[in-house]
């Protein structure tokens, strides 16, 4: 502190030739943010450990081996965590360079994905398999894809006087960008990474000028949508799945063998943990109640087992590292900077959000994974690429807001 | 060119975002999470345990029921019955895997086929039944072969080792498991209507398993344990255990020897007399304690599927009583004709063709006539319907008359055939000509019914009733047993006090009790007037075997005096030994009963039909065991006298049990053609001294060759002759024949003439059936042992039974 007030003090007398090195040096590649950083590794810790308790049972039954799971989740992750220092070491902007062909050959593998890829028994062909990392999603690359792409063509829009400002601009050429990728991903079809696709980018044409009308708009376009799907005035039968799962979300309970199991079972692992939780490992919901107690509902089997406590700490450490993020976006050297890194937070924090929401009932169960602690080695790789191309940006943070940190 | 950061709107919006998604978000979640945890968390603690939890109903296992030995009458196995759910044995995994519904059908029907054994078609079938969600493949699936299935189906759901899921991995989906007991019968149909059975929910539903059926059922248990929503179970540490507890078991009084003795010879009552409508029935009962040791009601039935009938003759009748419904009903006759044995026996529409089945009124008319006569064949009619006892009853008459002092042993009685009971009515003595002059005991032995009624008459109707109230008539005997009935009198004071009823009544007409009040009645008459509760249960045993309960003997009331009592056994004794009993007579053993032929209703013919019984104690001078023998519902055309039919069956049943039961024969001099005796070793002696070994033996001899030393016997050594019997010597080196001789027929021959017949085939002659004493003009022999035409060497003994056919008459 009064470091920092000697500076202010000291900076009259400061030439201008130092202002000139201070710039330089404002320029260079300085230390991370260590407390995102923090944020990152205590929540992988936290995840790792709340996915073997998640895991085991259900790993067991199918491999006879309680630590089929973590064993190849903790692989990614340390492989992961290599690939996070390295990215904060290689500077954001040679990657944002590169957006376009990165943009293009995400969807290029989201087009091909209906037609060779596979769908892990599920109803949805979403994963491509590769030899060694296994099966991937490639709706996972094209949300950094777009976060990339917006952070660059937002960053040029708002140096170039603010033409977000203007909702014609917003069509060309983030809207027709968006429309590709929502087909795309209609085709798989894969209604969660539309939505967290469509929340990211939103988010980042926010922060970049988007009007706040548009909100208005966009939100009475939905709430309408809804009411014609739940009054079945619309009469798709691609969308009657949403009407169940609207139903279902009501009262889970109802109908719990078709559509109303995974809420009903994920309510009372959450509401039988009580507020100290059942203890860790003590879980019961997770041996077969629960269905992927290891992916979407791991938080379920948290709550279960470390209570209310655990919960509100996890929620607290989310908080925090999206806290840290924006704060990165705000303190970024530039504007592609901040966008950049307000894109990869906002992705993060509404795949946290949704997740949350899912399995707490207050959003109908859609398939969304909790980053960090849900069971997926290349999705867990790249959110900690992710979190390394933050961290890089978070070298570039201005002094005095690095030192606050 | 200067690089700038975010503007201040861009910050501004950023900062919003943080209060968007770190406090708002975060905010919104922890409140829920709140709201759930804290706040409902009862809620959800009561719904986790309905979804976390398998309540498990832990089956007890039903008791035992031992014979008073400790024979296994009916014993429990556990069991389960395998179902499937038809409408998810085909699933959408399995069709995206490329099975066709067909294919994954008839995958499952094979399954089921090899593990369980049942027809493939048959689970194919029900597979196939996609609207229905159970079907039963198979009850009574032992464990073991169903641990086999679930294994099966655990195997074919691992997983890969790759984690991917086989492609028939949800192959054998829909198949469902319920615990289950069976009930088995080691011995069949070995006093079925007693023991009874358990219905499909293994609730006794006859006899004394329906009776004890909450002793022997025992208290389910419960599992409330954590298990997973297959049904695993938890690696956590919950599990509510409440253990079942096994039912008790039943030691009944029946003897199991006892009862196959009683059971063998209704049998061949019954095909003695095979036109017994009502069937044979028999007891046999302590006479001190009231314990019943053997209770046999034929037709009977398998207990360990009480729902075939197997009896024949039950077919016949029920194929007839189908036919009347038919004609009743307006349908045709030939109707029945066209059924199937098999639908008959087993029951059940697969045995009925598609055009009997689709004519109603016939399948109701099938189904209620089945069931009646299932219904009448699981019935005990010994304890539960009653009948018109007869002249067994004229020992009432008489032991209350005497009792009363109203009769002496030295009174007498003149039977002219009949009495005129008032101006319009005379009822007559069975003997038309009248007895004649009769002491006390010569009109049981002759079983007058003149005598009876100026017996009853004296007596007067007062003192009649009240001894029928006090030998337990107007009540059920208190036999351990559901359903027990009673007997049915005159409703109506007018009916009773009149003077025709009085005299019917004197010799058991015209009102009916059960055979056991009857059977009970006469066994307080003999000993000493002691009226007792019968009893079927000895001893409750708790499941670990320790006793819970001991039946002890009860005695109600002393009806008449130990005087009477004795009066009673000598005139009972004299009935078996003279009189109309002879037929019961065995030899070395004292027996004393009653003969009774009792009229019942005239058939649509205008045949009169009768049932004939016999009520039989031995040994009469210490009463032990009393046997009641009913041959039930015959036509006049049939021989259907008691004295006849159903005395000899008492006689046979007695001389099988009273050895058994250990009691001693003792011969006096009139029966010693009766006793048995060895054939002494009298080969290599001389003749002197064989001929003296034969006589010291109780034996004649005949010397057949000449010589001083004997070469060869018959019989051999050891065997058993009777006594009097004539042994073979063969001297100088002559030996007896090894040709074999065929036995001859005797039946319907007098005594003489059958010793005569197997003389001369060089076979000895053992006499059984009325004493030799009591033969006259008309005794015959009615059953022989070996059959005739068997092959058997020279010296073999042929056991005949000889039965009066005159004398006997006792209606």
């Amino acid at each position: 502190m009064a470091e920092r007030i000697n500076n202010i003090m000291r900076e009259p007398v400061v030439s201008a030739v130092d202002r000139l090195r201070e710039t330089e040096k404002r320029h260079k590649a300085g230390k991370l943010d260590g407390a995102c950083l923090l944020g990152i590794i205590l929540l992988l810790i936290v995840g790792l450990i709340a996915l073997f308790t998640a895991s085991y049972a259900d790993s067991w039954r199918s491999y006879g081996d309680s630590t089929h799971f973590i064993i190849r989740q903790g692989m990614f992750a340390l492989v992961g965590l290599v690939l996070m220092f390295v990215l904060s070491y290689v500077n954001y902007r040679f990657i944002l360079y590169w957006h376009k062909p990165i943009f293009a050959v995400c969807a290029l593998l989201l087009l091909v994905t209906p037609f060779i890829g596979t769908d892990n028994n599920t109803f949805a062909k979403r994963w491509l398999k590769l030899p060694v990392i296994g099966t991937f999603q490639p709706s996972e690359l094209m949300k950094i894809a777009i976060v990339l792409s917006f952070a660059v063509l937002a960053a040029k829009d708002v140096r170039e006087g603010n033409r977000l400002r203007k909702y014609r601009n917003l069509l060309n050429p983030y809207g027709w960008m968006l429309g590709i990728v929502v087909v795309l991903l209609y085709m798989e079809p894969h209604m969660s990474a539309t939505l967290i696709i469509l929340g990211t980018a939103i988010v980042m044409l926010f922060i970049a000028g988007m009007p706040i009308g548009i909100f208005v708009a966009g939100g009475l376009a939905g709430g309408a949508g809804v009411w014609a799907i739940w009054n079945e005035v619309i009469q798709i039968k691609q969308l009657s799945h949403v009407r169940d799962r609207l139903v279902n979300w009501l009262d889970p309970f109802q109908d719990l063998l078709d559509g109303g199991w995974q809420a009903a079972n994920s309510f009372i692992a959450i509401g039988s943990g009580g507020f100290w939780g059942l203890g860790l490992g003590q879980g019961r919901q997770k041996h077969g109640s629960l269905s992927e107690p290891a992916n979407d509902f791991i938080f379920a089997v948290w709550s279960e087992e470390m209570g209310f406590i655990g919960a509100v700490l996890v929620i607290l450490l989310f908080a925090f590292l999206i806290y840290r993020g924006f704060y990165i976006a705000m303190n970024a050297r530039d504007k592609e900077g901040c966008l950049l890194a307000a894109g990869i937070t906002a992705k993060l924090a509404i795949q946290v959000v949704v997740n949350l929401f899912v399995v707490t009932g207050l959003f109908p169960v859609t398939g969304a994974a909790l980053p960090f602690f849900s069971y997926g080695g290349t999705a867990l790789l790249l959110q900690l690429c992710e979190m390394g191309i933050l961290l890089n940006v978070s070298r570039y943070m201005r002094a005095e807001a690095r030192e606050s940190g | 060119m200067s690089i700038k950061g975010p503007d201040n709107r861009m910050q501004k919006r950023v900062r919003f975002l943080i209060l968007f998604f770190c406090v708002a978000c975060s905010f919104v979640v922890c409140a829920k999470l709140f709201y759930m945890q804290v706040i409902q968390h009862d809620l959800w603690t009561a719904k986790a345990s309905d979804f976390q939890t398998q309540d498990d109903i832990i089956e007890p296992t039903r008791g035992a029921i031992y014979d008073t030995n400790m024979n296994e009458l009916a014993v429990s196995a556990g069991s389960e019955l395998i179902y499937i759910d038809p409408s998810s044995v085909v699933n959408e995994t399995n069709t995206k895997n490329g099975y066709t519904a067909e294919q994954q059908q008839a995958r499952m029907a094979e399954l089921l086929s090899e593990i369980l054994g049942v027809d493939y078609d048959f689970a194919l079938e029900n597979v196939k039944m996609t609207s229905k969600q159970w079907r039963q493949i198979k009850a009574n699936v032992d464990k073991d072969t169903a641990d086999e299935l679930r294994q099966a189906i655990s195997d074919a759901r691992r997983k890969n080792e790759d984690g991917s899921q086989p492609a028939g991995y949800y192959i054998y989906s829909g198949v469902g498991y319920q615990s289950d007991v069976t009930r088995y019968y080691p011995n069949g149909s070995f006093a079925s209507q007693l023991i009874g059975f358990t219905n499909s929910e293994g609730q006794g539903s006859n006899g004394i398993e329906e009776k004890y059926d909450s002793i022997l059922s025992g208290t389910p248990g419960r599992v409330v344990r954590a298990a997973t929503p297959d049904g695993d179970d938890m690696p956590y540490d919950y599990e509510e255990y409440i253990p079942a507890e096994d039912g008790a078991s039943i030691v009944l009084t029946i003897d199991s020897t006892v009862q196959s003795i009683i059971e063998k010879h209704c049998n061949t009552a019954f095909a003695d007399n095979p036109q017994a409508a009502g069937g044979v029935q028999a007891i046999v009962m302590e006479v001190e304690t009231g314990a019943i040791l053997g209770m046999a009601n034929l037709p009977e039935y398998n207990l360990n599927s009480p729902k075939t009938i197997e009896r024949e003759e039950l077919r016949s009748e029920l194929r007839e009583n189908i036919a009347d419904a038919c004609e009743e009903a307006g349908l045709d006759r030939a109707l029945a004709e066209g059924l199937s044995e098999e639908y008959l026996m087993y029951g059940g529409s697969s045995y009925l063709t598609e055009a009997q089945l689709a004519n109603e009124e016939l399948v109701t008319i099938l189904t209620d006539q089945r069931k009646a006569t299932l219904e009448k064949m699981w019935r005990n009619n010994i304890v539960k319907d009653a009948y018109e006892p007869g002249s067994t009853f004229k020992l009432f008459t008489v032991a209350t008359a005497y009792e009363e002092h109203l009769v002496t042993g030295n009174d007498s009685f003149y039977c002219d055939g009949g009495m005129q009971i008032d101006e319009t009515t005379y009822i007559r003595c069975h003997k038309k000509g009248g007895h004649g002059q009769q002491t006390l005991t010569q009109t049981l032995m002759n079983s007058c019914n003149d005598a009876m009624m100026q017996i009853a008459l004296r007596m007067g109707h007062d003192t009649f009733k009240a001894y029928m109230e006090a030998f337990g008539l107007f009540d059920t005997t208190g036999l351990d047993f559901n359903g027990e009935g009673k007997g049915y009198f005159y409703q109506s004071n007018q009916d009773w006090y009149r003077n025709s009823a009085l005299a019917t009544a004197s010799f058991g007409q015209r009102f009916i009790v059960t055979p056991l009040q009857m059977l009970n009645m006469v066994a307080a008459i003999v000993d000493d007037g002691y009226l007792k509760t019968p009893y079927l249960v000895r001893e409750v045993l708790n499941a670990d075997g320790t006793v819970r309960s001991t039946t002890q003997p009860k005695v109600r009331r002393q009806v008449i005096s130990e005087d009477t009592s004795a009066f009673m056994r000598s005139a009972m004794e004299e009935v078996v030994a003279t009189g109309a009993g002879k037929n019961a007579y065995v030899a070395g053993y004292r027996i004393g009963g009653k003969t009774a032929t009792s009229e019942l209703q005239r058939d649509e013919n205008g045949e009169m039909h009768y049932t004939a019984s016999f009520i039989g104690v031995a040994p009469i001078d210490d009463p032990k065991y009393i046997v009641l023998v009913i041959i039930s519902d015959l036509p006049e055309s049939a021989p259907h006298g008691g004295g006849a039919i159903a005395a000899p069956v008492v006689g046979r049943i007695f001389n099988d049990i009273l050895p058994y039961l250990g009691v001693e024969p003792s011969y006096d001099g009139n029966e010693l053609d009766r006793m048995d005796v060895s054939a002494p070793q009298v080969t290599g002696l001389s003749a002197d001294e064989a001929a003296k070994a034969a006589k010291d033996a109780g034996l004649t001899c005949r010397f057949l060759g000449e010589g001083d030393t004997v070469s060869d016997q018959v019989p051999s050594v050891g065997a058993k002759i009777p006594y009097g019997s004539e042994m073979i010597i063969y001297l100088g080196g002559r030996t007896k024949t090894t040709e074999q001789r065929e036995v001859p027929s005797v039946i319907g021959l007098t005594p003489e003439n059958a010793d005569y017949r197997l003389e001369l085939s060089n076979l000895y002659l053992k006499r059984t059936g009325v004493s030799s004493s009591q033969y006259n003009y008309q005794t015959v022999a009615v059953k022989q042992n070996p059959a005739p035409g068997t092959m058997v060497d020279v010296g073999t003994v042929v056991t005949v039974e000889f039965q009066n056919t005159s004398g006997v008459s006792d209606r």
